[in-house]
């Protein structure tokens, strides 16, 4: 430990901006994990608490496939099932009361089998509630509308509008429920009061002490048959993660390359620093020092490092995280049901801990094993002499074979592989990339001293130090193409990816003027427009036809799968564009659905197949004629006749309305009869015109673009640190000999155009070697991220992105070379010269 | 019994495919408690046989036996260890460590055993005492002159209480006062201490010092 601290800590002390420097790569990968960490941990912790604050102890649950719910009887057959220690009927259903999203929940006294906060001590309550008709509300409705005991308030739902009493709120931990914005009813008076007829959403089971679980569910389902579905709780919040599936991909791979970058640096500043450091290794195994102690040394030194890097990075991250949670796109939300709150899940401080330790371990292992391998006789060398030295085989067979196997490899398993396995593919075209560089390092090196020696004498001293150290330019060069090929990576994704959200929407710049119950772009599934309104909206003047849509959620083989329910389409949805006129009528008519390519893909079911739909009415078949792509909803889309919906799914009300105007029509005239006539309405009413929607999904593409271009700016970041940190250390490896240069009369001004001149011509060279594996990288991205994260994407080359990050490449070669450009230009000749 | 026994040590340096002769069968002994001088032109192969004395290469072929341990048959652990108990060594270039105080550099060697800093302490300061740097002892190398830099690098040869001391030209880089007073300290380790001292040296009047002198011209003895 004495020696530790003697050579190894007091290293870090007195060269504080290069420990920050060599700190940095891994801090910056450890900020970005926690961040991702903390945006996907917030998104299943929400789902998690909201059901776990529902559920309690629940073993199973029986829920309805859709909002309809399912008939109370069920409940009386699944108590009576053998294995069933009791069963919780409940309505949870969402509503509007006073125009804000709740969660309206109905039960009776068995609830408090459960144990939930929300079921516990509530005896009394339910007393009240038995003897005074009303319901009871959460703490932080009562904080928004200011309702309190004795206050009525206006409920909105399926069932329409009714006017309840508020008989008290609910306080305490109890209250703060779904975030206190929830209402609690007797189970027959949360049916009246939603409409619900005698039914209810789900059935909560508590199975016997040593009961087998799956063999209890496959019993239950049998017996509920395909109006319902059941699946553990904890089997919800797979489900509801499923829907975030290409956000947890398309972040996990951000990360995977950007760990990979952090891990890269921390081995680049390890070899510099061992470099560095050979007389120093040398004297110190002349004294007799052993190998295994100064390996040692050198490694708790990374792991040091890799922990106040990780430590510094898990800090940033945790405030990045709250940042990210704040601007996640509804897009990705609107599908959970419910609120996202930042929610750090407690491994990711420490699994950022030990990725950052490990990673450095492993970055150091290399340098520091070549280090110790110093021979100690090596101590005995003029000084100047060890420092230079630099032993680069022209070509090695070994990484260059490696590195492009690797790469190889992570490609054919971004494109074809299973779909887990594609953000690691991601992270191994980097390290593919990485060693096949590696194997190349000398015609890299020479490819860069001859463009570089075009520029003139500094140009070609520039040359010079590269020819001399080919491992640092390799190092520098390799930041730059990291650099660059992120930027042309995401950029060329981002734009394919605008592409073919644009193609596949932009029939719904067709339709003159929505009337939707959700807002932008989320879905109305839950609170309905009422279906009335087609007639009125028809009797508008100038309003050529109104088309109708009607969205839920249906339990699918274990997914939240989209159903939309169409009438009189104009072919604004994609769906509807997508396919004939004449298949439209047959959909329309009720014979026939599309699904979108991404249910094709998850359940194999496309045109030409029998499609069995769960529905509340039972099991429906209907025949699959086309298969279309769609962005609306990540796990599946299926398109049938709204008749179908209103036949099989009791369902009415509906989602949006579709206006389109007759020729020469007054649109402004329209929308505004429009808006007057919704204003009065109970639930929230949002009107835009066709291209507003438009701008709305381009917002929401820009919106969910900014995420990941923040972690492409990360890398780049990243990268300009290695660059400066790279050429820095050979600014001060070079000391003696550029002094010596300025003692035989060279400017300071040549000195520092030296140090430009090679970090521009890495630059050149990194950037077409970065612009080449963007390109690669593209292709394997869009694959990865069109099959495996669920967007139907198609990829296409282009060219822009190379266009602006090969300028790029070079601005952060040239930026990052303007301090040790300084540095090098203030060198005194005096000191340089001067011993130690 | 001589203390340092040097029988037929040939050394081939590769370079490329061919092979640089630095020494070509070299003989000799050394009685311990004397001052021993190489000399020869530059290139003959002192450096070379200082090397291998010092157990920090291999030879070719031949044998270095040091009290009674033959070099060739020590693996790189056991070498290591022997460097570290038996040996002192003074480079040209000081090779101080910057980061260590002059009395921690001093302990060093000591602390590569194993030995805890503060037990090492009171030994690495005598030790600058007795090379008259007593007042220098909590300066960095940056902090020293020349002179001074090689004086603690003989104190740091000795905190380890060596056998023997190898020194590669310890005057080369110093004016001549300086370099007058490293060679005092390092004849008094001999006369004093009963030490044995071998000095690489360009220096004539160093090399008369000596109590036996060996001359190198080509990679074998001149007589
Ligand atoms: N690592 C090496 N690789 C190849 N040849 C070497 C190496 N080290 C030394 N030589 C060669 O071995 C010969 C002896 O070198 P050595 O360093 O022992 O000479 P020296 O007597 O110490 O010279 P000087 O007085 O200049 O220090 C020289 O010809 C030298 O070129
Ligand atoms: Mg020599």
């Amino acid at each position: 430990m004495n020696l530790f601290n003697l050579l190894n800590l007091r290293r870090f002390t007195e060269h504080r901006a290069r420990t920050a420097l060599s700190i940095s790569g891994i801090a910056i990968g450890s900020a970005l994990l926690v961040a991702v960490l903390g945006l996907l941990g917030s998104l299943t912790g929400s789902v998690e608490g909201f059901i776990q604050d529902l559920a309690g102890s629940a073993d199973l649950e029986v829920a309805a496939v859709t909002n309809e719910g399912l008939d109370e009887r069920v409940f009386f057959d699944i108590e009576q099932t053998e294995g069933v220690r009791a069963a919780v009927p409940m309505i949870r259903s969402r509503a509007l009361i006073d125009r804000q999203q709740v969660m309206f929940l109905g039960v009776d006294q068995r609830v408090e089998l459960l144990g939930t906060d929300l079921a516990q001590d509530q005896t009394e309550t339910f007393e009240r509630l038995a003897s005074e008709p009303g319901i009871l509300i959460g703490r932080g409705l009562a904080n928004r509308n200011g309702a309190e005991r004795g206050d009525t308030v206006e409920v909105f739902s399926t069932g329409g509008e009714k006017t309840v009493d508020v008989v008290g709120v609910i306080e305490g931990e109890a209250g703060r429920f779904n975030d206190g914005f929830f209402a609690l009813a007797p189970l027959p008076a949360a049916q009246q009061i939603l409409g619900k007829g005698p039914r209810i959403d789900s059935v909560f089971v508590l199975a016997e002490e040593g009961q087998n679980l799956e063999g209890l569910r496959r019993e239950l389902s049998r017996q509920t048959g395909s109006g319902a579905f059941v699946d553990s709780p904890s089997g919800r919040v797979r489900q509801a993660q499923s829907s975030t599936a290409s956000l947890r991909f398309g972040m996990l791979m951000g990360v995977s390359i950007a760990v990979t970058v952090g891990a890269f640096l921390v081995y680049n500043t390890m070899s510099m620093a061992a470099l560095e450091r050979r007389r120093e290794i040398a004297t110190l195994r002349a004294l007799g020092g052993s190998r295994r102690l100064l390996l040692r040394n050198l490694l708790w030194e990374a792991a040091l490092l890799g922990l106040i890097g990780s430590i510094a990075g898990a800090a940033i991250g945790v405030v990045l995280s709250g940042i990210l949670v704040r601007s996640i796109p509804d897009f990705y939300t609107n599908g959970l049901g419910v609120g996202v709150e930042m929610n750090l899940p407690a491994y990711a401080i420490p699994m950022a801990l030990i990725v950052g330790v490990v990673s450095a371990v492993v970055a150091a292992a290399m340098p520091a094993m070549a280090a110790v391998k110093v021979a100690p006789a090596a101590a005995m060398r003029p000084v100047g002499v060890l420092e230079a030295l630099e032993d680069v085989d022209s070509i090695s067979p070994i990484p260059t074979f490696i590195g492009t196997a690797i790469f190889l490899g992570s490609f054919a398993t971004a494109v074809w592989g299973p779909g887990w396995a594609g953000f690691l593919a991601m992270g191994g075209l980097v390290v593919g990339a990485i060693v096949a560089t590696f194997g190349l390092t000398h015609p890299l090196a020479g490819a860069t001293a001859r463009f570089a020696a075009k520029f003139g004498v500094a140009g070609q001293l520039a040359a010079s130090a590269v020819r001399r150290a080919p491992r640092r330019a390799w190092a520098t060069s390799v930041a730059v193409v990291a650099g660059v090929g992120m930027i042309v990576t995401q950029a060329s994704a981002s734009a394919n990816i605008n592409t073919s959200v644009t193609d596949s929407t932009n029939s719904l710049g067709r339709i003159d003027l929505y009337v939707s119950a959700a807002s932008g772009v989320a879905l109305a599934t839950d609170v309905l427009l009422p279906p009335e309104w087609e007639t009125t909206l028809e009797q508008i003047p100038g309003v050529a036809s109104v088309g109708t849509n009607t969205f839920s959620f249906v339990a699918y083989r274990g997914d939240r799968v989209l159903i939309q329910g169409t009438s009189k389409s104009q072919g604004g949805e994609p769906a509807m564009a997508g396919i004939t006129p004449a298949q439209r009528v047959q959909v329309q008519e009720g014979n026939a659905a599309v699904v979108s390519t991404r249910f094709e893909e998850l359940f194999g079911i496309g045109p030409g197949d029998q499609l069995t739909l769960p529905t509340p009415s039972g099991g429906r078949e209907v025949q699959v004629i086309a298969s279309v792509p769609s962005f609306t909803w990540e796990r599946g889309l299926v398109t049938i006749g709204r008749q179908n919906v209103i036949d099989w799914f009791g369902r009415t009300g509906v989602s949006d309305y579709q206006l389109t105007y007759e020729q020469g029509a007054d649109a402004g005239a329209i929308r505004s009869q429009v808006e007057q006539f919704v204003e009065g309405s109970p639930v929230p009413v949002y009107v835009s015109s066709g291209s507003e929607y438009l701008q709305v999904i381009e917002g929401t593409v820009r919106q969910v673009r900014a995420l990941f271009d923040s972690m492409v700016g990360v890398v780049v970041g990243a990268a300009i640190l290695a660059i400066i940190n790279a050429l820095i250390i050979s600014v001060i490896e070079r000391r003696t000999e550029l002094g010596i240069m300025r003692a035989l009369g060279t400017s300071r001004r040549q000195l520092r155009s030296m140090v430009a001149v090679e970090a521009g011509a890495l630059g050149v060279v990194g950037g077409v070697v970065g612009v080449a594996f963007g390109f690669l990288a593209h292709r394997a991205a869009i694959v990865a991220v069109g099959h495996q994260g669920g967007m139907p994407v198609e990829y296409a080359f282009v060219w822009g992105p190379a266009l602006i990050a090969f300028p790029l490449g070079i601005a952060m070669a040239v930026v990052g070379s303007l301090e040790p450009a300084r540095r090098a230009g203030s060198i005194s000749v005096i000191e340089a010269i001067g011993y130690e | 019994m001589a203390l340092v026994s040097i029988t037929e040590l040939v050394k081939e340096y590769p370079l490329g495919s061919a092979r640089v002769p630095a020494l070509k069968g070299v003989s000799f002994d050394i009685q311990a408690g004397t001052l021993v001088s190489v000399v020869g032109p530059s290139g003959s192969g002192k450096s070379t046989l200082l090397h291998l004395m010092g157990g920090l290469d291999n030879p070719t072929s031949g044998s270095v036996v040091i009290d009674g341990s033959n070099l060739a048959e020590l693996d790189d652990q056991d070498l290591t260890i022997f460097r570290r108990r038996r040996l002192g060594f003074i480079f040209q270039f000081f090779n101080l460590l910057p980061t260590m105080k002059a009395w921690e550099n001093v302990a060093l060697p000591r602390l590569l055993d194993g030995e805890k800093l503060k037990d090492v302490q009171p030994r690495a300061v005598e030790l600058l005492e007795k090379v008259g740097l007593g007042a220098r002892v909590d300066h960095k190398p940056s902090q020293l002159s020349g002179g001074e830099m090689q004086r603690v690098a003989v104190a740091r040869a000795l905190v380890a209480d060596p056998i023997l001391v190898l020194a590669d030209e310890p005057t080369g880089n110093l004016d001549s006062t300086s370099g007058q007073a490293v060679l005092d300290l390092l004849r008094g380790i001999v006369s004093e201490e009963g030490r044995t001292v071998v000095i690489v040296t360009h220096d004539a009047k160093a090399a008369s010092l000596a109590d036996q002198q060996i001359s190198l011209q080509d990679g074998v003895l001149a007589r």
